[in-house]
């Protein structure tokens, strides 16, 4: 985790709201009238877009509005700070990757700090979703992903993942196979959970640290080429219950790494290449039931690998950002549920997953 | 959530919605720009139609009596069809200074600049037929170019750097890999060309990033300048450029690049971008937006036979390889660079023999960086 980061959550963390940190789940949730919620959610628009927190001062929340207010300025100073950075080295290669997490960090603390205060502004943590305390032992998935993608003629893609969780380890493995076309893409991701939720021991909430290393490798047949890389990562997860009452029910994630390895085309040598990881979220825990699970989540991955890679934007700014995504698991009935995913990049990708989860409580 | 506990819907709703509003039509954005771009060579008014063969040339002023073409390559065939027998002058700006017009009877006039070339034609009512090439065009030798990208934002301090270039000796032309302007406005594109002014030799450019600040589907540059993606022979060696502005190619592009790199394949061939398929420092990803369409695009240049490739947009110097194929990265026009490198504003002298098929490089310092 950069020192960045680390600042960053440390002051989301340091001051827990009254009865949040302790028990998120029990902690009192001020009644507001329908219009003060109303004008609350307007407040967090206008002008909470640029004034964070401004919906929370409306609704009587100042704590929690001053604590997003803060947020967005940590946030807005990484931003500023890691393009001022750019701009001076030249984004010189010996100083580029402090800066770009700078920069996806204090993009992610300043878009989580608008989306948290227009959450809490109109819901204000009322019948909010519960994590999931105790990790499950078990997931596996098996669906569909349709693709548009301007350059490659595969449409469609098979996916199958399992987690196996044993105490603090999580083994994580998924393979991409295209319906239409000869491309494979296997991940195989060992993660070590240093702080949250596992199997064998509840958390108090969904908090977590991982430690995670991994594998992936890609297969292009038609193209005539194969990459391998070896990644390294940190990901972490605030609920942010912790912040506000008001935001009961919502997280935030974080992740920096950096991936090693390269790839080779047929008849020539193979070249090293390397890859910078990093990203966060902002999600919703969906439904109460204590056997149940169910979350979604706003993300961006800094990616540029996979079948998604970066965003192709308008203007200037193509080619260094990553991809932005939508994902959504609901428990359905006992321990099936599905996966709604979606993701724009250089391609839409879409689709869904049937989930099987054997274990996990709330 | 709403108050009855029931998963609230319009949270993800909403995000999805702002995700897609925000990003719709981005993954097709170069597709329509190059569509746009198919247009560029092809003009009809004032009594003639004009159709520039493979829209190598901009079509800068058609008027009465009047046409002003901006090529984008040394040789031009341009189909001409008049309502009604005329006089005609035919402007050619960006022209090799030994450039000659034939296909039709042609009176050259003086023009001030070395690279600006007039001819008074007479032409017949119908259809006709005219070329623009250099006499040494065919013949087989070794001969030198210039290559820069990333004037940028110091464009109008430029004047040391354009001057520098144009004190280089036997330089046939200059190839610019992308970012002349800031922004792509209309005045900066202007103003390259008037920096350009003091040189002998013409530029032929691809655009960059900076070219779609003001547009990213018709860029002023195209009005300018004409198309960024194109191909051309000179003296048995191929030059192919191609537009990577949005970090990817366009459909269009693949499906012309194709046809270039098979029209190149028994000579020297040098392909040029703005942005590399690839960065140097994968970490940074100033590159193609997608590793896997970097990859699909350097294999096919490698089997292709490319013997080069140059880019610009990362404002160093890097001279390496990708898939076997010699790569240099020269993004020394000014733009900010890129520090502890040491090496600042530069272009490249690139001495080629289409013979031995091999091309010769020396940095050329500008400015403190001498």
């Amino acid at each position: 985790m950069t020192p960045f980061l680390a600042t960053a959550l440390s002051l989301l963390l340091a001051t827990p709201a009254p009865g949040a940190a302790a028990a998120p789940e029990s902690g009192p949730v001020p009644p507001a009238s329908a219009g003060r919620r109303v004008a609350a959610g307007a407040g967090a628009v206008i002008p909470g877009l640029v004034v964070h927190g401004a919906g929370h001062f409306i609704r009587g929340e100042s704590d929690t509005g001053w604590r997003l207010l803060a947020a967005e300025g940590v946030g807005l100073g990484g931003m500023v700070g890691g393009i001022a950075g750019l701009a001076v080295t030249g984004a010189s290669p010996r100083t580029v990757v402090p800066l770009t997490w700078m920069i996806v960090q204090g993009f992610g603390l300043f878009g989580v700090s608008a989306l948290a205060d227009l959450y809490g502004s109109v819901n204000g943590g009322e019948g909010a979703g519960a994590p999931l305390v105790q990790a499950p032992d078990l997931t596996v998935d098996l669906g569909y992903r349709a693709l548009y993608d301007p350059v490659f003629p595969y449409t469609g893609l098979g996916v199958l993942g399992a987690t196996w969780r044993h105490r603090g380890l999580a083994l994580d493995g998924r393979l991409w196979v295209a319906a239409d076309h000869d491309n494979q893409r296997l991940e195989l991701t060992p993660r070590w959970r240093l702080v949250g939720p596992r199997p064998d021991r509840a958390a108090q909430d969904g908090s977590f640290l991982d430690l995670r290393t991994g594998v992936a490798w890609h297969r292009f047949g038609p193209e005539r080429f194969q990459s391998l890389f070896g990644e390294l990562a940190a990901r972490g997860r605030l609920d942010l219950a912790r912040v506000g009452p008001t935001l009961r029910g919502s997280f935030a994630e974080a992740e920096v790494g950096a991936a090693l390895g390269g790839t080779q085309h047929a008849g020539f040598d193979l070249e090293g290449e390397s890859l910078l990881l990093a990203g966060f979220a902002f999600g919703l825990y969906l439904g109460h039931a204590r056997d149940g699970f169910g979350e979604v989540a706003l993300y961006y991955d800094h990616r540029h690998d996979g079948y998604v890679g970066g965003a192709k934007l308008r203007g200037l700014g193509s080619g260094t950002p990553g991809h932005f995504g939508l994902r959504t698991r609901l428990r359905v009935w006992g321990p099936w549920g599905v996966d709604l995913h979606g993701e724009v990049g250089a391609t839409w990708l879409g689709g869904g997953s049937l989930v099987y989860q054997w274990g996990g409580r709330r | 959530m709403s108050a009855t506990g029931r998963p609230a819907v319009w949270a993800p709703a909403v995000w999805a919605l702002a995700t897609v509003t925000a990003l719709t039509g981005c993954v097709d954005l170069a597709d329509e720009r190059a569509a746009n771009e198919a247009r560029i060579g092809q003009r009809r008014g004032a009594g003639l139609t004009v159709a520039v063969q493979d829209g190598l040339a901009a079509v800068r002023v058609l008027e009465p009596g009047r046409l002003e073409l901006w090529p984008q390559a040394p040789g031009l065939t341009v189909d001409l069809d008049a309502e009604a027998a005329g006089e005609w002058v035919i402007e050619v700006r960006n022209a090799l200074p030994d450039a000659l017009l034939s296909g039709v009877a042609a009176t050259p006039e003086p023009r001030d600049l070395p690279t600006h070339k007039a001819w008074r034609v007479t032409l017949p009512a119908g259809p006709s037929r005219v070329d623009l090439a250099a006499p040494r065009a065919a013949a087989v030798e070794p001969f030198r170019i210039i290559a820069f990208a990333d004037t940028q934002e110091a464009l109008p301090e430029a004047g040391d750097f354009f001057a520098k270039m144009a004190a280089q000796r036997d330089i046939e032309f200059g190839l610019v890999s992308g970012d002349l302007t800031d922004m792509g406005y209309p005045d900066e594109v202007r103003l390259f060309q008037r920096r350009m002014e003091v040189l002998p030799f013409p530029l032929y450019a691809t655009l960059g990033n900076h070219e779609l600040g003001e547009s990213s589907t018709a860029p002023a540059f195209h009005r300018y300048f004409g198309r960024a993606s194109f191909s051309f022979p000179w003296r048995g060696a191929r030059f192919t450029l191609v537009d990577s502005g949005t970090a990817t190619l366009a459909p269009r592009t693949w499906r012309s690049l194709h046809t270039w790199l098979a029209q190149g394949r028994d000579g020297f061939h040098l392909f040029m971008t703005h942005m590399p398929p690839l960065d140097v420092a994968g970490l940074r990803n100033n590159a193609f937006a997608s590793r896997a369409e970097a990859h699909k695009l350097l294999g096919t240049l490698a089997r292709a036979g490319v013997d080069l490739t140059i880019h610009g947009h990362v404002h160093s110097f890097h001279a390496y390889a990708q898939v076997g194929m010699p790569a240099f990265i020269t993004g020394g026009g000014g733009g900010i660079g890129e520090a502890f490198d040491g090496i600042d504003r530069h272009f490249l002298v690139i001495e080629i023999d289409p013979v031995a098929q091999t091309a010769l490089p020396a940095v050329v310092r500008v400015g403190a960086a001498e």
